[in-house]
């Protein structure tokens, strides 16, 4: 199944002609002599599927919404314009165009490229500066925004748990408790 | 905000690195790659539908990682022995051997060590925390069955586009949002 497809060594990037394979399932590169395996499915072998757009040949056939002289073959799901087969794209098992590809990267649970942890930012602002204590009087305030902030955020797509978030809020309080304590004893013992 | 529903199930533990760490995580139609700094994630998904097939290369790591166990657990028994010799108890050296020693046969307990890449159409990339021979064939053992069965409608020659799509699966028809 592999012998004769257009594949590279991992390693070096040399493309692996058929005397590189030993079998099916591995060989050894030619060119930096690193012996692999390799698992194949049948994508491996299959083509890229080319896309021609169909000209318009009617005109009260519906045209894509991008490209006037094509003939429209779906609609998108985002947005629900008429596309050709060079606008519509399979996104996330979706078939879109272009526009909504990029609208949805950012909030599509499927397609979002980064998330900021906030509960991690909370927890470094409440914890760290416990080594160099004094900086929690600025820390620790800002560590309970960072939860406050956090809170409504969408969160890790793999870890979206609150319980970080809630025990850097408890931590950042508890400094910020600590300081109103040792600021109103003093206070106290100046006025006395 | 309503808690999202849970679609992704952790495949490997995190791999550290310079700064970050890197987990591999299942979904029902993709692999997912999770860049961590901390503070923020970084993702990068591979559809079972793209996935052309997995290079296992051999790698250096056991190799790696038992030089320096292997080196600490010899001058710790080499002091060890020098310290009984002396009448004292060798009880700095003997941690240090124990330990080193545990670490060793750990490493070594592992099995093999190798490098995972996954090809697609457009990259050949390193599948993070995919180290060692008897994880890999976990892994690909839970994967192989899932891809087969997506690129099952697959036929050699052509891949399906959005608007040819396989035979096996009817022509959807267009839908208004």
């Amino acid at each position: 199944m592999t012998i004769g497809a257009e594949l590279a060594c991992p390693k070096c990037g040399r493309m692996l002609d058929s005397t590189a394979w030993i079998d099916a399932e591995c060989g050894v590169c030619p060119n930096c002599h690193v012996d692999f395996d390799f698992v194949g499915f049948p994508a491996l072998m299959a083509r890229p599927a080319r896309v021609v757009p169909k000209d318009v040949l009617v005109a009260e056939h519906a045209t894509c919404f991008y490209h006037p002289e094509n003939q429209a073959e779906s609609v998108c799901e985002g947005c629900g314009r008429f596309l050709c087969a060079v606008c519509a794209i399979d996104f996330a098992g979706r078939l879109l165009c272009p526009e909504c590809i990029r609208s949805t990267t950012k909030k599509d649970i499927n397609s979002v490229g980064s998330r900021t942890l906030y509960e991690g930012i909370a927890m470094s602002l409440a914890v760290v500066p416990l080594l160099v204590w004094p900086f929690t009087a600025i820390t620790a305030p800002v560590a309970v925004g960072m939860v406050f902030v956090g809170w409504r955020k969408p969160r890790s797509l793999v870890a979206g748990g609150r319980a970080k978030l809630v025990v850097a809020g408890l931590i950042a309080v508890a400094e910020i408790a600590a300081w109103i304590f040792v600021l109103a004893f003093i206070w106290l013992k100046k006025k006395r | 905000m309503p808690k999202p529903p849970r679609t992704y199930e952790r495949l490997t533990r995190p791999a550290t690195s310079v700064g970050t760490y890197k987990s591999l995580w299942l979904a029902a139609d993709h692999l997912l790659i999770v860049t961590s700094t901390g503070y923020s994630e970084e993702y990068q998904r591979l559809q079972f539908s793209k996935i052309r097939g997995f290079f296992v290369v051999p790698s250096d790591r056991r190799l790696m990682w038992s030089l320096p166990w292997g080196t600490v657990a010899l001058f710790s028994a080499v002091l060890m022995v020098n310290t009984l010799y002396s009448g004292r108890t060798p009880s700095v050296s003997g941690t240090f051997l124990v330990l080193s020693a545990i670490l060793l046969f750990w490493n070594l307990l592992l099995g093999p060590s190798c490098t995972v890449y996954v090809v697609t159409a457009v990259q050949t990339a390193i599948l993070p925390s995919m180290v060692r021979r008897g994880k890999v064939q976990r892994v690909l053992g839970r994967l192989q069955p899932v891809i087969a069965a997506v690129q099952a409608g697959l036929v050699a020659g052509e891949e399906a586009s959005p608007t040819n799509p396989p035979p096996s699966e009817p022509a959807r028809p267009p839908t208004i949002a």
